[in-house]
């Protein structure tokens, strides 16, 4: 095996530097713009523009709404996005979670179509669902409630939660269930007791990506949330439609540092388990 | 953690009936009565997404009574064909550059030693894991007037005024490739890693050169990538509304953003309505045609 790759590699020596040169260059361009807030964060005053001036944390103050008279306008929104984000994954990881030990699993007549409708909204255009759901929820009475948020949120999460787990489901040795079921367990037992516990990877993995969904999504809050249920995409959307606070790069700075958490988190996730 | 030790024994019991029928009983009861685990997802669905595009369509077509006007208000008035005509090209444009791009990094992390790749694919998903608005944010704050850009070109002189780089057709492009170039690379990575490296090396050795064993043997295998990937990123493309209304302001207007303009702040809810169901039926033609050759959870697999 290690042959083969060390041959492999030096025949094709004439073009690797090419190719870490691009490979460089392009993970250069996709890094380096996220850190170019950090600086403009710090600002002293109320500009966007290179050079900033001077080193404050007047905007991190503003974000906390440290010394504010009315207050941080960003945590609340911070928290409401947590909160719909928490219940989005907690709904689309137990709506997606069960369907996908049939799509895993099951043969059944019509099953390719029923499939295809389950995971239809991850690649159909959001705005188009946004505004389908604006007007659903005006006779609804949806409109401005975290609710609302909450269940059209969901439907772009199940579609993730329901490919990830039946991945992990794929991979399952049934065998295990049918001992639980012969022994006599019931068929609610077995999946409580021996199907979640083995595909737990997937079910956490899914659940996180519905958080991370959720909590990033613009266009649904857009058209849902009015002026009662502000999540942070919101705030940071109307933001930057109308005003240039370096106060927007101190919250780029935070999601960022969230992302890389996140993504540390996984990697050691991973490492342990491999 | 304490279900792990009975679970470990149970494993080992089932191995040793590995040579029974897998068919029995238990079995196709769980997997017959396993369907109906589908229906509250289906159900959902059904309410929140499918009702709401029956909505969308009722709208376009009922202004109150029956009309076709909002379609034909789309395809013939000349701003609405400028707008569709640009995002088509944006997206052409976009999903190019990815995948010149893209390609050669996948080629590169399949490639590289699994310490130098695993850096690599960091460097691929931290980015991707932002929010969106954040990275947007990021360009203006580069490609602004007195962004980072102009600023670092008129310190070396190259430039004496600032370069008008924002709300042009090279900051969408910019902006937009940035966001979607992960899911060109993520789904070629994957595709890549399955290649047996002796295939090519079976070639060399009957005497192709290195380019003809990677035109004609390697290129080929990564094929299915490279179609998850084109059509990933140009239904995303066509359908992105955020990067192109803050990079691209009205000289690179796209029609998500003709969308939100139409419902939020011109209120025509039947024109808007119209133009969602175009953008709608376009999409699902594409992924439809995809689907029918290989199937749809294989692009949503290579996705992410």
């Amino acid at each position: 095996m290690s042959a083969t790759v060390a041959s492999s590699r030096r025949t094709i020596n004439f073009r690797r530097p090419v190719i870490a040169l691009v490979t460089a260059l392009v993970v250069f361009y996709l890094i380096f713009p996220l850190l170019v807030t950090i600086p403009i964060s710090f600002n002293s005053v109320r500009r966007v523009g290179f050079p900033p001036k001077g080193f404050s944390l007047r905007w991190y103050d503003e974000f906390f709404g440290i010394n504010q008279s009315g207050g941080s306008r960003w945590l609340p929104a911070t928290f409401l996005s947590i909160k719909i984000a928490v219940a989005t994954s907690v709904l689309a990881t137990v709506l997606g979670g069960l369907a996908a030990i049939p799509v895993a699993r099951a043969q059944f007549r019509g099953k390719n179509v029923i499939q295809t409708l389950l995971l239809l909204p991850l690649v159909l255009p959001v705005i188009v669902l946004a505004v389908g759901i604006f007007l659903l929820y005006i006779p609804l009475g949806l409109l401005g409630s975290p609710v609302g948020i909450v269940l059209g949120h969901t439907v772009l999460a199940i579609p993730y939660v329901t490919l990830i787990v039946a991945a992990t489901l794929k991979n399952f040795d049934e065998r295990l269930e049918w001992a639980a079921l012969s022994l006599g367990a019931s068929r609610a037992r077995t999946l409580w007791s021996i199907t979640i516990p083995i595909v737990r990877p997937g079910i956490l993995a899914g659940a996180l990506f519905s958080f991370l969904t959720s909590f990033d999504e613009l266009l649904i809050a857009l058209f849902v949330s009015g002026t009662r249920a502000v999540t942070l995409p919101r705030l940071l959307w109307d933001f930057l439609r109308t005003e240039a606070s370096p106060v927007i790069a101190v919250v780029s700075v935070l999601l960022t540092l969230f992302s890389v958490i996140v993504v540390a988190l996984i990697a050691l996730v991973q490492r342990d388990r491999s | 953690m304490t279900v792990t030790q009975p679970m470990g024994a149970t494993a080992d019991l089932a191995t040793s009936d590995a040579d029974r029928p897998p068919r029995r009983k238990p079995t196709r009861a769980y997997r017959r009565d396993s369907r109906l685990l589908i229906l509250p997802a289906l159900l959902f669905q059904l309410a929140f997404f499918f009702v709401p595009l029956y909505y969308v369509a009722k709208q376009s077509l009922f202004d109150p009574g029956f009309t076709t006007e909002h379609y034909r208000e789309v395809f013939t008035n000349p701003l609405y064909r400028k707008v569709l005509f640009q995002t088509l090209r944006l997206a052409v444009m976009v999903t190019a550059f990815a995948v010149l791009f893209g390609y050669p990094v996948a080629y590169f992390i399949a490639k590289s030693r699994p310490f130098i790749a695993g850096l690599t694919l960091l460097g691929v998903l931290v980015p991707l894991w932002t929010s969106l608005l954040a990275r947007t944010y990021s360009f203006q704050v580069l490609y602004g007037r007195e962004g980072f850009v102009n600023d670092i070109l008129m310190r070396l002189g190259v430039i004496d005024e600032p370069l008008p780089l924002m709300f042009n057709t090279f900051t969408a492009v910019s902006g937009m490739t940035h966001a979607l170039l992960p899911f060109v690379i993520l789904p070629c990575v994957a595709v890549m890693r399955g290649i047996d490296p002796s295939l090519t090396n079976a070639a060399k050795s009957l005497g192709a050169t290195p380019w003809k064993a990677f035109r004609h043997v390697y290129f080929p295998l990564t094929k299915p990538g490279l179609v998850t990937s084109v059509i990933l990123t140009f239904i995303l493309a066509l359908g992105f509304f955020v990067t192109p209304v803050i990079l691209g302001g009205v000289t690179e207007f796209t029609i998500a953003g003709l969308i939100q303009l139409q419902m939020q702040k011109t209120l025509n809810w039947g024109l808007g309505g119209a133009l969602s169901i175009t953008l709608l039926a376009f999409t699902a033609t594409i992924v439809y045609l995809y689907q029918r050759r290989y199937g749809l959870d294989k692009l949503l697999a290579g996705g992410r």
